[in-house]
């Protein structure tokens, strides 16, 4: 069974990835492989281009340089900055998906809960309305929403609630990679603890691939194999989770893991 | 099935000026299959440091720590990270001193994850992990909660559970016997001594003198080779 989900080839190889803001540094020379099933964190304090550089592996934003090559379903391993603006299109609504740190940035507040996910549906060219009310249904389950409320605005939904069902929307047309910017910033503990627990489960279940960005180096622990620590737009100190955080090199990463109670 | 040839650790303490920690130095040695190996050295001589090394949990600074694999010598010290996760899932099994609990997920689920991780069927995952459990008297009733409010000696059991859970050919195992009662200590002898025979390498340290006797049949003596 095991050979079924190791492939020889990663699902991203990012190489010397690099975006400047003027004078301003984004992220600099950022290469890694990401393979199926892996989920790679990438830490840092907030100014350290962690989410410039997500943004720049989901072709949100343009790099200066660099490339990241993705390995299609039937093409194998294409740099996605040479795909045309539809290739690209096209990938974020069927392989990619990405979960905002904001529920606002991921979902339609004006359109009701069921909408929100079957909208992704009909973007990939699902057209019966019973199957796809039945799959948001699924959906809204599998994320633990009460289907009660699926004619519902998210906008009178609770902050864990609209997080629950941004990932649905977002898991709902089988992605295999997923980006998401600090999924569980701003909630309760409770409701984090909840909803990790709930990343978790779907990304074993689904063999899903992960870039995951957070400053929480606890979430970090719970979710990802591999995690890259940045600092200043660079990375110092790659490798696996449980080696980074229980034996940190570089002078930076033990101020992190040090600052921290237990992670 | 474990072969060391001159492993190396110092920590630097980069938040105290560099401060540098030797703790082990040319460190070489073999285990095969079906023998038990007790780390033994006063506390702080690397005993655990050494165990997380052979786990990839720490880094080596030198040295080769090459691991039957499949067949194959991997040499742990420089794999990828991807290589490390495929040696922990299928050949190298760690209990650790202490079980670190994800809250939220459930005892049973806890114990059979090494085996759903491997591709078992979640029926089989689950018979096994009860087997476990039951002989390792977690009464059924806790079961389905989450192992965070337990005793010690209870998350310790649980640990144990996971870490037998699935047939690793390679077993280490720190203090596994710490924190236990009489009755439950024997029980985890016995299920050792059982994995020995059945030709699991394994690795152990055992401040419990009479149960490092019941278990291994070779000590490995880190005083003696305290770092300089
Ligand atoms: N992650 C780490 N960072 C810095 N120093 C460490 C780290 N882990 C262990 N050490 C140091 O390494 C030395 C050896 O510790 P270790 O835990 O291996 O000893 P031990 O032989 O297992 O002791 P005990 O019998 O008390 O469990 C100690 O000085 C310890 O402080
Ligand atoms: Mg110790």
């Amino acid at each position: 069974m095991n050979g079924s989900r190791e492939t020889d080839s990663p699902i991203l190889l990012a190489e010397a990835v690099s975006k400047a803001y003027g004078e301003q540094l984004g992220c600099v020379d950022i290469s890694f492989e990401l393979w199926p099933g892996e989920v790679l964190a990438i830490v840092g304090e907030s100014g350290s281009g962690k989410t410039t550089l997500l943004n720049c592996l989901s072709a949100q934003l343009m790099p200066d340089r660099g490339s990241a090559r993705y390995h299609r379903r039937n093409d194998g391993l294409r740099d996605i900055y040479a795909m045309s603006e539809a290739e690209r299109r096209f990938l974020m609504r069927t392989d990619w998906a990405f979960v905002h740190q904001n529920p606002r940035d991921g979902l339609r507040m004006n359109v009701s809960a069921g909408a929100n996910v079957g909208e992704r549906l009909m973007a990939v060219g699902a057209r019966h309305y019973g199957d796809i009310r039945a799959r948001a249904v699924d959906w809204m389950e599998k994320v633990e929403v009460d289907t009660s409320r699926i004619d519902h605005f998210p906008r009178t939904f609770s902050g864990g609630m609209q997080q629950r069902l941004q990932i649905a929307r977002n898991l709902v047309t089988g992605p295999r990679l997923v980006f998401m910017d600090e999924p569980t910033g701003g909630l309760d503990v409770s409701v984090q603890a909840r909803l990790l627990d709930l990343i978790r489960g779907l990304v074993t279940r689904l063999q899903l691939s992960v870039i995951i960005v957070t400053h929480d180096l606890a979430v970090a622990r719970l979710l990802a194999h591999r995690m890259m620590v940045m600092r200043d737009g660079r990375v110092v100190e790659q490798g696996l989770t449980d080696q980074v955080l229980d034996d940190p090199q570089h002078a930076y990463t033990q101020l992190l893991v040090s600052s921290v109670l237990q992670a | 099935m474990l072969q060391a040839e001159g492993l190396a650790k110092t920590f630097t303490l980069h938040l105290k000026d560099g401060l540098r920690l030797p703790v082990l130095s040319d460190m070489s040695f073999t285990v095969t299959s079906d023998e038990a190996v007790a780390l033994t050295g006063p506390s702080g001589s690397g005993k655990s440091t050494l165990m997380r090394m052979l786990y990839a949990n720490y880094r080596c600074d030198a040295g080769v720590l090459n691991v039957r694999h499949q067949g194959d010598w991997v040499n742990l010290a420089d794999a990828s990270a991807r290589m490390v996760r495929t040696v922990r899932r299928e050949t190298i099994g760690y209990v650790s001193q202490f079980l670190r609990v994800i809250p939220r997920v459930p005892t049973l689920q806890v114990v059979a994850e090494p085996l759903i991780e491997r591709g078992a069927e979640e029926g089989h995952a689950s018979r096994r992990a009860s087997e476990l459990l039951e002989r390792l008297n977690i009464p059924a009733k806790l079961w389905d909660l989450s192992p965070v409010t337990f005793s010690g000696g209870e998350q310790q059991r649980v640990n144990i559970a996971r870490g037998f859970a699935a047939p690793y050919p390679i077993l280490l195992l720190d203090e596994p016997t710490a924190s236990l009662d009489a009755e439950n200590r024997q029980v985890v002898i016995n299920m050792i001594c059982e994995a020995r025979d059945a030709g699991t390498a394994i690795v152990g340290i055992f401040h419990d003198t009479p149960a490092r006797n019941a278990v291994c049949t070779r000590e490995i003596d880190l005083a003696e080779k305290a770092a300089a």
